[in-house]
């Protein structure tokens, strides 16, 4: 029964990443207000707090030229197809876009979206520290919060009250609540879910309201807790990188020669989204969602503590490390991404103290499937000392 | 040898990757303090209090930061003394610029990047004020009496992209041949040089009166601190990092003020900020309207820049320009 009761949502939630317009379709249908966001320091508890569905805008995975005319072709693959769900009408039925000031090629997808793809008059960009840790970053977050939920105000003609930011910070604090819980089931040997099945619930939380998604997820947990043990594990290996929306890279880490188990991803399409959270009951809620967003592990666009220059984001990665015990790293991000390669460069000679291999994967529009196979089929075969 | 191991880092942070660069010589020297200075520039930064205000915290917390790691108190009459030359310097070298407005214009942009390092790496002195305050008067000269680094000026272009004409001679000369010269580049007016700017939401290349620099109050820290951040995130070159509204009026400005015959743009591959992210779409803008060309360059590594293509485009870009003058003629 349980069994049945986890793939069905699981199924539910696969449908929803590989159809979101579906899903956001029937919202609108609904009659609710949907904002499109570009980057996940978009406060979304402003948005939820006013009434409107905040949805992510993730690739197409379509290989397309249409989008070389309009952005560097050297700007990565992730930035490109989004700026291609615009160009090609397919975020239409959204009321508006938000972004922060995230990284340039995100930004640029952005602009796209205004300049050419008509959504000039109902876009917000957020001015956003470029720069987390800066003592003053949340002074600067709370004032472009304000302007923020100014613009939204305008927009729904009536004013957003502190009464429903808070409560919508409760939901959101919630869902985190609930998406920790799931991950931390791959912990352990015997999780009764996977990585592919707990990263593809994670990207339906982008995609989702978050009334529905929690309760769905409850139920998921609920399953989980009395599931018995799925079967003798593989090789744990943790993904650290960037925004991944295939979630055939998933798919096939768990499905090659050699047995292998997701059992952590770094990114902001995944735990980047949600490990943190707002503190509630404060009497500033902006200030307070400023806090969070501050707490969360930083983009490594976004990474430099004043003074020493260290990546705060090594600390997150070392924690998990201890925690969900990898065997080897995958760092997987988008091609011509310049922070993130940056970052490897800097973690490869702490994971070699740690005695951890890894192996690192550029994203493109679609998939090199048999490339990548065999290639994390070689990895392993290092991992485990064997040869083919 | 290069450098000698630094003390400290102090830097900006603008793109994705400005401060990710000293992390990594941060780490590979062993750990040297660094301290990041947020620039979130971009469209009316300069003119936005929370965004002034955000850059000041910052650079006030800076000078604690620095105070602590070098043991040495902080000078505020040294500081002030030159946050006051260095707002000078910037706004001279605008107005050296401004210049160029001039037909014939009295420099090439080869020659504006040769006079420009002291603005980039020592405009806090007193012998860079006085260096440029003797140029601002010999270029006036140069306008006054007709004179002119590059007498051939059929064809007057504007300019975005890095400086590629110094490292590529052979590019500057093709047109230099024809008789087009660079008369207005983003980078070289941009990078260590201040104009006013968005004036009633629209941009304007006019130089700021030198006299202006003399009449700021500069007489506290914050206060220098405050005037310093206006200036700095006043930069052309950021204005476009952030901001496709800034970078687009910035071209339509040029274009109309500096009288051009056509639009060049040469993004560098290896600069993802403001000098690429801008190129394709202002040329999907502009190419109805002047001749505008458009091709890569590459300062970090010259192998990757397509040099026979890139002068094969200039050789069409003059020929456009020619077709466009002689149309307009008639």
């Amino acid at each position: 029964m349980t069994e049945k009761v986890h793939n069905t949502i699981i199924q539910k939630f696969r449908s929803i990443t590989k159809n979101p317009h579906e899903y956001a379709k029937n919202l609108k249908e609904d009659g609710q207000l949907l904002a499109g966001y570009m980057c996940t320091h978009v406060p979304e508890e402003i948005l939820y707090a006013g009434g409107i569905i905040p949805v992510r805008i993730i690739s197409s995975h379509v290989s397309q030229g249409m989008t070389r005319s309009y952005m560097h072709e050297t700007y990565c693959s992730f930035s490109h197809d989004c700026a291609y769900q615009g160009l090609a009408h397919n975020y239409d039925f959204l009321d508006l876009i938000a972004s922060s000031s995230s990284c340039i090629h995100m930004g640029e997808a952005f602009n796209v979206w205004v300049r050419f793809a008509g959504f000039q008059e109902k876009s917000f960009l957020i001015p956003y520290p470029h720069i987390i840790e800066t003592k003053f970053a949340g002074l600067l977050m709370k004032e472009s919060y304000e302007a923020f939920r100014q613009f939204l105000e305008k927009l729904l003609k009536r004013p957003i009250l502190d009464e429903e930011i808070e409560n919508s910070i409760k939901i959101y604090n919630h869902t985190r609540r609930l998406l920790k819980r799931l991950w931390e089931f791959l912990r352990y040997e015997d999780s009764p879910i996977t990585g592919p099945e707990v990263s593809t619930v994670t990207l339906a939380s982008q995609l989702m309201d978050k009334r529905e998604f929690n309760q769905m997820l409850e139920q998921l947990i609920q399953s989980l807790e009395v599931k018995p043990y799925k079967g003798p594990s593989g090789v744990r290996l943790m993904v650290s990188g960037g925004a991944c929306d295939d979630m055939g890279i998933f798919d096939l880490i768990e499905n090659l020669d050699y047995r292998a188990n997701l059992i952590f991803v770094d990114s902001c399409t995944a735990t980047r989204y949600f490990w943190f959270e707002v503190p509630e009951g404060r009497p500033d809620k902006l200030q307070a969602i400023a806090e969070g967003y501050i707490r969360r592990i930083p983009c490594p666009a976004k990474d430099n503590v004043p003074g020493t220059g260290e990546k705060k984001r090594f600390r997150f990665i070392q924690q998990f490390i201890e925690e969900f015990k990898p065997d080897g790293i995958v760092f997987l991000y988008q091609r011509f991404c310049s922070p993130q390669p940056l970052d490897v460069v800097a973690l490869k000679p702490i994971l070699g103290k740690l005695g951890i291999p890894s192996t690192e994967f550029e994203l493109d529009t679609t998939l090199p499937i048999t490339q990548f196979r065999t290639k994390l089929e070689a990895f392993l075969e290092m991992i485990k000392g064997v040869s083919p | 040898e290069g450098y000698p191991k630094p003390d400290l880092i102090w830097t900006t942070h603008l793109c994705s990757q400005h401060s990710k660069w000293y992390q990594e010589v941060s780490r590979r020297l062993g750990g040297i303090p660094l301290y990041a200075i947020d620039m979130i520039g971009g469209g009316n930064a300069e003119k936005d209090s929370k965004i002034v205000n955000y850059v000041s915290n910052q650079i006030e917390e800076g000078i604690r930061w620095l105070e602590r790691i070098t043991g040495r108190e902080f000078s505020d009459e040294l500081f002030i003394k030159s946050a006051r030359n260095e707002i000078k310097c910037l706004v001279l070298w605008g107005n050296i610029c401004a210049l160029n407005r001039n037909s014939p214009a009295p420099l090439d942009e080869r020659r504006l990047i040769a006079l420009f390092p002291p603005a980039l790496v020592d405009r806090t002195t007193d012998e860079a004020v006085q260096l440029y305050e003797a140029l601002l008067n010999e270029v006036k000269n140069m306008v006054k009496t007709g004179q002119t680094v590059a007498p051939n000026q059929r064809y007057r272009i504007v300019y975005f992209g890095i400086a590629h004409t110094y490292g590529h001679p052979e590019m500057a000369r093709i047109l230099r041949d024809a008789g087009a010269e660079i008369v207005a580049s983003v980078y070289t007016f941009g990078t260590c040089g201040n104009f006013r700017g968005i004036v009633d939401g629209r941009w304007s290349w006019d130089p700021i009166d030198p006299e202006w620099v003399e009449e700021l109050d500069l007489s506290t820290r914050r206060k220098a601190i405050i005037e310093l951040s206006k200036i700095v995130l006043g930069w052309p070159t950021w204005q476009g990092v952030r901001s496709y509204w800034a970078l687009e009026q910035m071209a339509r400005a040029m274009i109309t003020e500096y009288q051009a015959d056509g639009l060049l743009l040469a993004p560098s591959r290896s600069c993802e900020t403001d000098f690429r992210n801008g190129y394709v779409g202002l040329q999907r803008i502009f190419k109805g309207q002047i001749p505008t060309i458009e091709y890569d360059s590459d300062q970090v590594d010259v192998r990757k820049m397509d040099l026979p293509g890139a002068k094969r485009k200039t050789e069409l870009f003059v020929k456009l320009m020619e077709a466009h003058k002689r149309r307009h003629a008639r």
